[in-house]
């Protein structure tokens, strides 16, 4: 069994007027299945209002289902007493990284989670010392974090989460605010963690480039999952996405309009070296 | 209706032990109706630099001129400066306020003196020209998307009407589809009525499609100003900088490099498109048949 699995999953919000009457109710999640497998690299697209950010707040128990079931590592999200455990067990990294630090130092801004959990002080600097590792910022440990670069902050939200030793980490929209080189140091360190931590990702993101490298892609429309595939097999539906309001890379869509135009170019062009390959090829 | 910046520099807490510069002798001209693109890696002084253009910051060294005047010189008022300079911060939701959208809207124009009609007339506008539907207009600006957020908050520096108007990130959090919209209805500002756009961005793609120049930003020191083509030929020098071109420009020149005699300052997907076909088709080869 998965480490996130879902079944049937619904969430319904009401909306309420200033008389405190009921305005109508929204359905952000509406059924899904779901199945993450321990170690995946798992990405979810889909346009602003699709359901993404609610389906990620189930997955370490922020919001509780109104429908169905979710699991994280076999435990029911829903059932009261296991909430801390969940939340050990999939941490969370959100968009902003000026929001989610506290410490006046990287190094205690980092031990904050552990500390919380009743780790024991040797231990927590331990712990501190990896995650620091893990995301290549060690050299920083002793900086005051609101003299970092945007993307430095968010390596060290990711550690924060990292500290707490979770089984899953799932990021949302964290490098939406960065510039191109904070983009590139985040995904690197997501990269580095879920390949040599082993530890399982779920990226939502808007950059249509940070999914190539992803095992498995989920589209979201309307609070449902309405594509599924590896990059490869969604990113040759370029029509298809585009009618969810997304993307595709630069190189997949000029790869598309080369093959439409009658360049003899495969299916799924993800990067630019295949692109360059197919095209050095054909000339 | 021209910004001039001359040796303009700003010291952050000057003369204590947290003085930082954020800006180095800035020289620079926005002229009427360009369409310019700000970029630069995270704190290499874009907030700064664009909060000295309308007067929210005094420069610590150096002049601003609004229209030939020093903004700082004594005659300038600097809230009319700031009517005719908008500026829309990357957070809509820092700037929005009022209990509805519609009053958030009117606010600017009302607080420039503007009578409850032509307030109202102006708001409408502004929200028209953004895309924002009119059954939207009664609700709190809170409860709406990020996307429509920032689409009232761009309608309601328009509806003061300024001349320059000065985007940081518009489009940061959002899907594709929202950002081009948003961008397309900037551009169309521009065209129609001939605003002048500052826009800052993160996203080298947009940049490469919607401006006429573009102003790069290193460590506090103006480290190009040109067209965007030349800029983006300085491709290895930006990613020094934290930056990086399109990532067409890098397919292109990997092409180059093979050997097939492509051209390299093309910006958008199309132009690269058209440009290998050419190519290709030139050496005869290359064709399903």
């Amino acid at each position: 069994m998965g480490i996130i699995r879902a079944r049937k999953l619904g969430y319904e919000y009401h909306r309420y007027d200033e008389n405190g009457q009921e305005e109508g109710a929204t359905r952000a999640i509406d059924d899904i299945d779901l199945d993450v497998r321990a170690g995946q690299f798992v990405a979810v697209l889909g346009h602003n209002g699709s359901g993404k950010s609610t389906l990620a707040k189930h997955i370490n128990a922020l919001l509780i289902p109104t429908e169905g079931t979710l699991w994280v590592d076999g435990m029911d999200t829903s059932a009261e007493g296991e909430l801390w455990r969940i939340r050990q067990r999939a941490g969370m990294v959100f968009q902003n990284p000026d929001n989610q630090i506290i410490g006046t130092v990287v190094e205690e801004d980092v031990g904050f989670g552990p500390e919380n959990m009743g780790v024991p002080t040797e231990d927590i600097w331990k712990r501190v010392e990896e995650s620091l590792q893990a995301v290549g910022m060690a050299a920083y440990r002793s900086h005051s974090p609101n003299k970092l670069s945007g993307g430095q902050k968010q390596r060290v939200a990711i550690a924060g989460v990292m500290a707490m030793r979770p089984q899953c980490i799932v990021l949302d929209e964290p490098t939406a605010m960065l510039d191109p080189n904070g983009r590139r140091e985040v995904l690197r360190a997501v990269r580095e963690l879920n390949r040599r931590e082993n530890v399982t990702v779920i990226l939502i993101t808007h950059y249509m480039e940070e999914v190539v490298s992803a095992d498995r892609v989920y589209v979201m429309d309307q609070g449902r999952i309405v594509m599924e595939g590896t990059p490869r097999e969604l990113f040759t539906r370029v029509e298809d996405l585009k009618s969810y309001g997304l993307d595709v890379p630069q190189v997949t869509l000029l790869a598309h309009g080369l093959k439409k135009a009658g360049l003899v170019i495969p299916e799924g062009i993800l990067t630019r070296e295949e692109l360059v390959d197919a095209l050095c090829r054909s000339s | 209706m021209s910004i001039e910046l001359k040796n303009v520099s700003y010291l952050y807490s000057p003369g204590t032990a947290y003085e930082m510069r954020a800006l180095e002798d800035i020289n620079l001209v926005i002229p009427e109706h360009q369409f310019i693109g700000l970029i630069g890696h995270t704190g290499s002084g874009k907030s700064t630099l664009i909060q000295l253009f309308n007067g929210l910051l005094k420069p610590t060294g150096g002049q601003v001129f609004y229209n030939g005047e020093d903004i700082w010189g004594g005659d300038v008022s600097r809230k009319d400066l700031r009517s005719q300079v908008g500026l829309v911060f990357q957070y809509p939701e820092y700037q929005l306020f009022e209990v509805d959208v519609f009053k958030d809207v009117c606010f600017g124009p009302r607080n420039q003196g503007l009578d409850q009609e032509e307030a109202k007339r102006r708001a409408r506008a502004a929200l028209e020209h953004v895309g924002v539907p009119e059954e939207l207009f009664g609700r709190s600006p809170f409860e709406l998307s990020g996307g429509q957020k920032k689409r009232v908050a761009i309608a309601g520096v328009l509806a003061m009407d300024p001349r320059i108007l000065i985007l940081d990130e518009p489009t940061a959090g959002l899907d594709p589809r929202g950002r081009d919209e948003i961008l397309r209805q900037i551009r169309a500002l521009h065209e129609t009525r001939g605003i002048t756009i500052v826009l800052v961005s993160h996203s080298m793609e947009d940049i490469a499609r919607y401006v006429q120049r573009i102003v790069v930003l290193d460590r506090g020191h103006i480290a190009f100003d040109d067209d965007p083509r030349r800029v983006f030929s300085h491709y290895r020098e930006l990613e020094q900088m934290g930056l990086a071109a399109p990532q067409i420009t890098y397919v292109m020149h990997d092409l180059r490099d093979r050997g097939v005699p492509v051209d390299v300052d093309v910006l958008t997907v199309e132009e690269a498109r058209d440009n290998i076909l050419a190519v290709l088709k030139g050496k005869g080869a290359g064709h399903a048949t």
